[in-house]
């Protein structure tokens, strides 16, 4: 994996509005954390988050102050629109320690169900695994032309590289040759009901007790 | 037209609708979404012709998700009813939609095929939106 490097500055912690002037500024806050030292909450500039992300660094050396640490980009959040940076989390690289990474995955060929009219569903375009931070790659290769209509790829049948180990449930599906909505139309015969009022949970029950109810009973015994 | 099969209660009171989307602004399923930029309500009406719009364009090849549900019952008056004597029918049902909802998916279809059905069924509904594609999870 390609190794970048962020410059940063620690920072105070501070209020909703300071957080804001900082972002205005064109700065994300973040925090470091991990590999068993005390949370340090910095600063790193906004388009080097965005280029550490775009050319998918995610081991990096982050200088903050004149000390580097070697650290994980671990996460970051977005505003509600995906458009601005909100926060971005880094996690310390403790040396001879396993990180856990998600790696995209990059699907080669073109799966056989796609000729009989099938669609193929990417439910998971990355996947976690377990390595030394140097041994991390870049992205993962995974053939697909042997997936017929209906059939899956679990994460047990992806190749990893020497080194790294998956870090999730080798049953999880990370993709499906699926029907295309032409064939799931066509299959459903069910017919079209006419629009009628849902029916109101409990209300078949109350009317029962009500004592009106009761009394038309007891009339027609 | 879509509507909940069962409910707690027969109507509901309108509500406000502030804030942002914090969840389902994230396409999940497809690899492009249409994404809200405004906020408002979405009828059962204007969602199933955007996805009957996106449907016939696409013509039954890949997939789309449609990932709003009409579930809050919208009651009014007949015309020319004087006020009062109680709450008005059930005329419509809709969903609340606030900016950064994710509305609809499309998958396995190539980008120009992708944005033009988006395009299609943007211009069935009453908010602005945009496309969106899908992002790498870190």
């Amino acid at each position: 994996m390609k190794k970048g490097v962020i410059n940063a500055e620690s920072r105070k912690k501070g209020t909703k509005g300071d957080l804001g002037k900082l972002r205005r500024a064109g700065r994300v806050p973040g925090i470091l954390y991990g590999g068993g030292g005390e949370p340090v909450t910095v600063s790193v500039l906004e388009k080097d988050v965005r280029s550490a992300l775009r050319t998918g660094v995610r081991v990096l050396e982050l200088r903050v102050g004149a000390e580097p640490v070697g650290a994980l980009l671990k996460d970051v959040s977005w505003d509600h629109l995906g458009e601005k940076l909100v926060s971005v989390d880094f996690q310390r690289l403790v040396k001879g320690a396993a990180i856990e990474i998600r790696v995209p995955l990059r699907f080669q060929g073109t799966p056989a169900g796609l000729k009989e009219g099938g669609v193929f569903n990417v439910i998971h375009d990355t996947l976690l695994v377990s390595c030394q931070p140097e041994a991390a790659p870049d992205h993962i290769d995974v053939e697909v032309s042997g997936l017929a209509m209906g059939d899956s790829l679990h994460v047990r049948e992806v190749a990893l590289p020497e080194g790294v180990s998956a870090a999730e449930d080798a049953a999880a599906v990370l993709a499906v040759v699926t029907y295309s909505d032409k064939e799931i139309e066509a299959a459903a015969t069910v017919p079209e009901e006419a629009a009628v009022a849902p029916e109101v949970i409990g209300e078949a029950e109350r009317k029962a007790a009500a004592p009106g109810a009761k009394k038309e009973k007891e009339k027609k015994e | 037209m879509q509507m909940p099969k069962r409910v707690k209660f027969r109507k509901m009171q309108r509500g406000r609708l502030r804030g942002n989307a914090a969840s389902g602004n994230l396409v999940e399923f497809g690899e492009f979404g249409l994404q809200c930029l405004g906020r408002g309500f979405l009828t059962a009406r204007q969602i199933e012709a955007g996805r009957v719009a996106a449907s016939h364009h696409i013509a039954g090849e890949g997939r789309i998700w449609v990932r709003v549900f009409p579930w809050k019952p919208m009651s009014a008056k007949p015309a020319e009813v004087r006020m009062g004597t109680g709450k008005g029918d059930v005329e419509y049902w809709c969903t609340p939609v606030k900016p950064g909802m994710i509305l609809y998916e499309l998958g396995g279809l190539p980008e120009e095929v992708a944005k033009s059905a988006l395009n299609r069924i943007a211009h069935k509904l009453p908010l602005p939106v945009r496309l969106v594609r899908r992002r790498h999870k870190i």
